[in-house]
């Protein structure tokens, strides 16, 4: 069959210009014309080449400017490439900043409609289709109410419903799975299974190796602008994911090594990994490192940092001693953002209860990037915890819990 | 993120598009109040001023127009192809202005009838003003100044919008595979309904002026083509000129204010000397406003020439205006 998709050899230059650009008239008039040529230039994206056949997914990973996004702009035709070529069958339907060209004081409905209009279908067509994008985005008791009184939420339900249900025979996917809640995250995947059954190619970016290993026939990884390898999606997820822990490792500083509050010695490379631009000072379990099942647990970590620092994530995570993940808990996730960070300062996870099964763990404490693409420092299996209980309990868990037994009746002998 | 913030500076002059005189009145309501874009373009625009310390534009010319879209649907018969092309774009131009239409009028209590307050009081000022302070040797004065109006506020309002047109769309213009072309047309034809539901009240004006609608005033819709063509051309280059100076909306209100002035809208060709007229005619606008009021107030065909001349020159810069549209749309998005 023939590709849905076809780039060959896709080339694509930006400009930079000069952190003074004027950007009006008077600007350019009082800085006589200087500063309005472009004082350098680079490829965005250079050598690029793949296709895509219908009812085929393509993943698309890399590290932020990497040169993903333009490349799917440039699929969509929006833009056009300094070199190379980019074919297109088809129609087609992108899930781009879902929700973005909604006007507040319209209703749902009325923006779906336009909004329909707007992805390529004729008035007829997006109005048969209204219900059922309706009734899938589970908007029939607001649909006619103005979309300012939407959650995000809604907005993204009611965006997402639009774009799967324009029949594209090629959709653009940007890092679109933090719609919703768990059960539209479901439904979404659903959606576009389906349409990629009936014969859509799809095209999805993603910073999240794990997710184009999981959904994706093929994988492309972007380097710089460059394709840094093209293929199976495990093999090529399984790279990706290594290079990121050796670019860590890599950034790592020689150190001799220090003693932990716990007695032991942190050793870089060996149970410590980062590029230690911040560290991690102390840790400690509260109220101690030997706790009973069912206790609550606090870890105190304290920072120091030179510079200044982004929203870090911290993130901690228990495991016992046969490696297995128990718990595993950052800052973004329960949080979100944790802003910038200078200087020292301390941090405590409050664990309200650990109903851990009685056994000996490790709590691994890590401060990361603000986009996980690195880690800055890493204690890897430092701070023992034991877990102590009653009576014995086999597994991971032991919550609170009872046996009670009732005779029914008895049978007649 | 960085699109929320805003700084006082620049929604300050996203607010004031329009110039400072009180011919700022001029523009319609929506310009002040209802314009849905204004807010959100003024944060774009200072959020890519606050959160880029380099700003990326593609280099190449716009090369590649033609290949675009030509590949796109290469699977369907090229007839068919066209006909639906067009049914589409009809149906897309509607919903848009639909869309624009119920923006501006969702939260307000008269709704259209603010498309003829907003003329009708100019025309009392102007009336009170010519008539009896300063008194302007004018027969049918009221007809006279409502048709002149009425084409001017088309005109201004449309410029001014669609000059922020590729800005305000952002996206819209990501969106794979949407005639970004379609932009400036949706404002003027907005403006065009705007101008065809004031017709009835310009009728009752020119009857009570005496004056009489004649066959000639069948050319009606043959000077709102021109007219529309002309704005559209002029659109072109002035929306891809604000991408790249984003200022061009404010120094356009003030120019379109001076050039109020030096058509004769509130006064008659013929009171202008002799030998400052040629200079005049050079002003495309001169023609079009006289075009109309030889149509529907003297009952005369329009003086073809000029009129031909403009709609030639308009027709041969189109396809630049377009390129260059094209292109800065293309620029726009991709800046990042």
């Amino acid at each position: 069959m023939r590709d849905a998709i076809i780039v060959q050899n896709l080339g694509k230059r930006f400009n930079r210009y000069h952190t003074h650009k004027p950007v009006t008239f008077m600007e350019a008039m009082i800085s006589g014309l200087r500063n309005v040529r472009p004082v350098d230039n680079f490829w965005a994206l250079r050598h690029v080449s793949f296709s895509v056949a219908p009812g085929e997914m393509l993943g698309i990973v890399g590290h932020n400017g990497a040169g993903k996004s333009t490349l799917l702009q440039l699929v969509g035709g929006v833009g056009s490439p300094n070199e190379g070529k980019v074919r297109v069958h088809g129609r087609l339907g992108a899930l781009l900043d879902l929700g973005a060209g909604f006007h507040g004081d319209l209703t749902g409905r009325e923006n779906a409609l336009v909004t329909t209009i707007v992805a390529g279908l004729t008035e007829r067509a997006a109005k048969r289709r209204l219900d059922q994008i309706v009734a899938f985005a589970e908007l029939e008791d607001f649909i006619d109410n103005p979309v300012r009184t939407y959650s995000t939420g809604m907005q993204m339900r009611l965006a997402f419903a639009v774009a799967v249900h324009t029949e594209p025979d090629v959709l653009l996917v940007d890092e679109f799975l933090s719609v919703g809640d768990i059960a539209f995250q479901a439904k979404c995947l659903d959606r576009i299974a389906q349409l990629k059954s009936q014969g859509c190619a799809i095209v999805l970016i993603s910073h999240d190796a794990g997710q184009v290993q999981r959904l994706c026939d093929r994988a492309l990884w972007l380097k710089q602008g460059k394709v840094n390898a093209y293929g199976e999606p495990d093999v090529i997820a399984g790279q990706y994911v290594s290079e990121m822990r050796s670019h860590t490792q890599q950034l790592t500083p020689n150190r001799p090594p220090q003693l932990a509050a716990s007695g032991l010695e942190l050793q870089v490379n060996q149970n410590r990994f980062g590029s230690l631009e911040a560290e991690i000072t102390a840790v400690q379990l509260n109220p101690h490192a030997t706790i009973t099942s069912g206790d609550a647990l606090a870890v105190d970590i304290e920072y120091q940092t030179e510079q200044s620092i982004p929203s870090p994530i911290f993130s901690v995570s228990i495991s016992n001693e046969a490696g297995e993940l128990c718990l595993d808990t950052n800052t973004l996730d329960l949080n979100g953002p944790t802003g910038m960070i200078q200087g020292t300062g301390k941090l405590v996870l409050n664990i309200e209860r650990l109903d851990l099964a009685p056994g000996s763990y490790f709590v691994d404490v890590g401060i990361y990037e603000q986009s996980w693409s690195y880690a800055y420092d890493y204690h890897w299996r430092v701070y023992p915890l034991v877990v102590q209980a009653a009576r014995p309990v086999k597994g991971v868990l032991a919550p609170p819990m009872q046996w009670n037994l009732r005779q029914l009746a008895s049978l007649p002998r | 993120m960085a699109e929320m913030e805003q700084s006082p500076h620049h929604s300050g002059l996203g607010l004031s598009p329009i110039g400072n005189g009180w011919l700022g009145a001029i523009a319609p309501l929506r310009l002040c109040c209802g314009d849905p874009c204004f807010g959100k373009c003024h944060s774009i625009f200072s959020g890519s001023i606050l959160s880029t310390r380099y700003t990326l534009y593609e280099t190449s010319k716009a090369t590649m127009l033609g290949f675009q879209s030509g590949f796109r649907r290469l699977n369907v018969i090229p007839t068919l192809h066209r006909r639906w092309r067009a049914k589409y774009l009809y149906d897309l131009l509607r919903s848009l202005v639909d869309r624009d239409m119920k923006l501006l009028y969702k939260r307000s209590m008269l709704g259209v009838a603010w498309t003829l307050l907003n003329p009708l009081l100019q025309l009392m000022v102007f009336v009170f003003v010519f008539q009896v302070v300063l008194p302007v040797d004018v027969p049918q004065y009221s007809s006279f100044v409502f048709t002149g109006l009425l084409v001017w506020t088309w005109f201004q309002s449309s410029l001014l919008q669609a000059t922020g047109t590729i800005i305000c769309n952002r996206p819209l213009i990501r969106q794979p595979g949407f005639p970004t072309a379609i932009l400036p047309i949706v404002t003027i034809t907005t403006g065009l309904i705007h101008f065809i539901l004031a017709l009835p009240v310009l009728v009752v004006f020119l009857w009570i002026d005496g004056a009489t609608l004649t066959p000639a005033a069948l050319w009606l819709p043959v000077i709102q083509v021109l007219q529309f063509v002309v704005t559209v051309g002029l659109t072109y280059f002035l929306a891809a000129l604000n991408v790249t100076f984003r200022d061009t909306q404010h120094t356009l209100g003030v120019l379109l204010q001076l050039f109020f002035y030096i058509t004769p809208i509130f006064y008659d060709i013929k009171n202008i000397p002799v030998e400052y007229q040629p200079f005049f005619f050079l002003n495309p606008m001169v023609h079009v406003v006289t075009a109309y009021r030889d149509i529907l107030m003297y009952g005369t065909a329009p003086n073809w020439p000029p009129l031909l001349a403009i709609a030639a020159g308009a027709i041969l810069l189109m396809p630049i205006g377009y390129r260059i549209f094209k292109h800065q749309s293309n620029r726009f998005v991709e800046e990042l």
